[in-house]
């Protein structure tokens, strides 16, 4: 196995958690991996030594907001959900969050992923996405104050 | 609960955790092996220069090798004519003719010379504008009737190419297919190409065209009597080789009538 196979095959879980929470749908998750892999294998020599895992996340975002340019086409909701299933605290407000998370456009929504899924800093996120961490705020800026106004029952329900 | 908490707990919720397929890494591995073809058949196997989205040809008597252009959407080598470049003449009187079993290919290397271009005349300026010859590829591969709801991306003098132009197909499911078009320059050694000694090669019905079909990694390549080259290629596991051929027939069918 090559060292770019090795590195492939253990970060493949992380990677494939991550397509998933980008496009909500597992099929596409595998074939956004499978893209960005090939990609990175092709820049292997480049980038083996200088942050690999940003490479290949910046290949899945790039990706997955060149398919949302050309179709215009929504996230499903993760594979479990049932919206006719009876309404069961949590689970359903992680739902009813998914789903407005999906109306973010792509960029804002790798930015929200970024930040709350991999936890990584603004300078980190804009590291991965490319851009500048001023961009990284604004971008989150605008999607949190989205995401405030769509889940406000959800919010006001819980702090109550 | 705030919406910092909600945000954290949607996205880490278990649901998301996938099950890593066996095969993914095969996949990678068919997919970088497809964008190498890619890269092969612009090079060595399709490496006829090709400009401004019209193919080109050797100028004869040139001293040093210098490129001229076929008219654009003429088919490739002229019905009769012999390919340029190449010494003794190879005249092309069919599709077929073009892909070489290893044993033909062998004989064929020995007894002629190999076309190249000039250097520097197979260069692009980047960003490359969408032209006719992407257009008429799209044109052929609508024909085809993929399925609804299939999108397409144009791409012309693909990868630097002059030239050449590509397709990139996304299917409903999100798998994608790259149909990529170029000029051949000399016949092609098919089984140089895939080692696995199951490429087979197959007529076009209502055609001069045949293909070569390739299953290790899943694409087939129709070749035009005039050596224009289409490659139909993918690393998605929900296309198969019989969905390329099927797609790859219908498209050069729809191309010659």
């Amino acid at each position: 196995m090559t060292d770019f196979e090795e590195f492939a095959a253990a970060a493949l879980p992380g990677l494939l958690r991550f397509g998933h929470v980008l496009t909500g749908d597992p099929l596409r998750a595998e074939e956004l991996v499978q893209q960005a892999l090939v990609s990175t294998w092709q820049r292997w020599k480049k980038i083996e030594h200088d942050q690999p895992h940003a490479y290949v996340r910046r290949a899945m975002v790039h990706t997955h907001t060149s398919w949302w340019r050309r179709s215009r086409r929504e996230a499903s909701l993760p594979a479990g959900y049932d919206p006719a299933a009876p309404e069961t605290g949590a689970l359903e407000e992680r739902d009813r969050t998914f789903a407005a998370l999906r109306q973010l456009p792509p960029r804002q929504r790798a930015v929200i992923v970024l930040r709350y899924y991999e936890d990584l800093s603004e300078a980190e996120i804009a590291r991965v996405l490319g851009c500048s961490p001023g961009t990284v705020k604004s971008q989150a800026s605008r999607a949190l104050r989205t995401l405030a106004g769509l889940l406000s029952p959800d919010l006001e329900k819980s702090s109550s | 609960m705030n919406l910092d908490d909600l945000l954290h707990d949607t996205l880490h919720d278990d649901r998301f955790a996938l099950p890593v397929p066996a095969d993914t890494l095969e996949g990678v591995r068919r997919r970088r092996r497809n964008r190498h073809r890619l890269a092969v058949a612009g090079t060595a196997v399709c490496a006829l220069g090709l400009v401004g989205g019209t193919a080109v040809a050797l100028a004869p008597g040139s001293s040093s090798t210098r490129l001229v252009p076929y008219a654009a959407g003429g088919g490739g080598v002229p019905e009769g004519s012999p390919a340029p470049g190449i010494t003794p003449a190879f005249v092309p009187t069919s599709g077929r003719d073009w892909l070489l079993d290893a044993a033909q290919w062998e004989a064929y290397d020995k007894s002629h010379s190999h076309p190249s271009p000039a250097p520097g005349q197979s260069t692009v300026h980047s960003p490359a504008p969408l032209g006719p010859q992407s257009a008429g590829l799209l044109a052929e591969i609508q024909a085809a009737h993929l399925p609804a709801g299939t999108t397409y991306h144009r791409d012309d003098s693909t990868g630097g190419q002059p030239g050449a132009a590509a397709v990139e197909v996304t299917l409903p499911d999100g798998a994608s297919v790259v149909v990529e078009e170029t000029q051949m320059q000399e016949p092609f050694g098919y089984e140089s190409a895939d080692t696995s000694g199951h490429a087979a090669v197959f007529d076009i019905a209502g055609t001069s065209s045949a293909a070569v079909a390739f299953p290790a990694a899943p694409s087939v390549v129709v070749i035009s009597r005039g050596g224009i080259s289409t490659g139909w290629y993918t690393g998605s596991k929900s296309v198969t080789l019989a969905d390329l051929t099927a797609w790859a027939t219908a498209a050069e069918q729809a191309a010659e009538h």
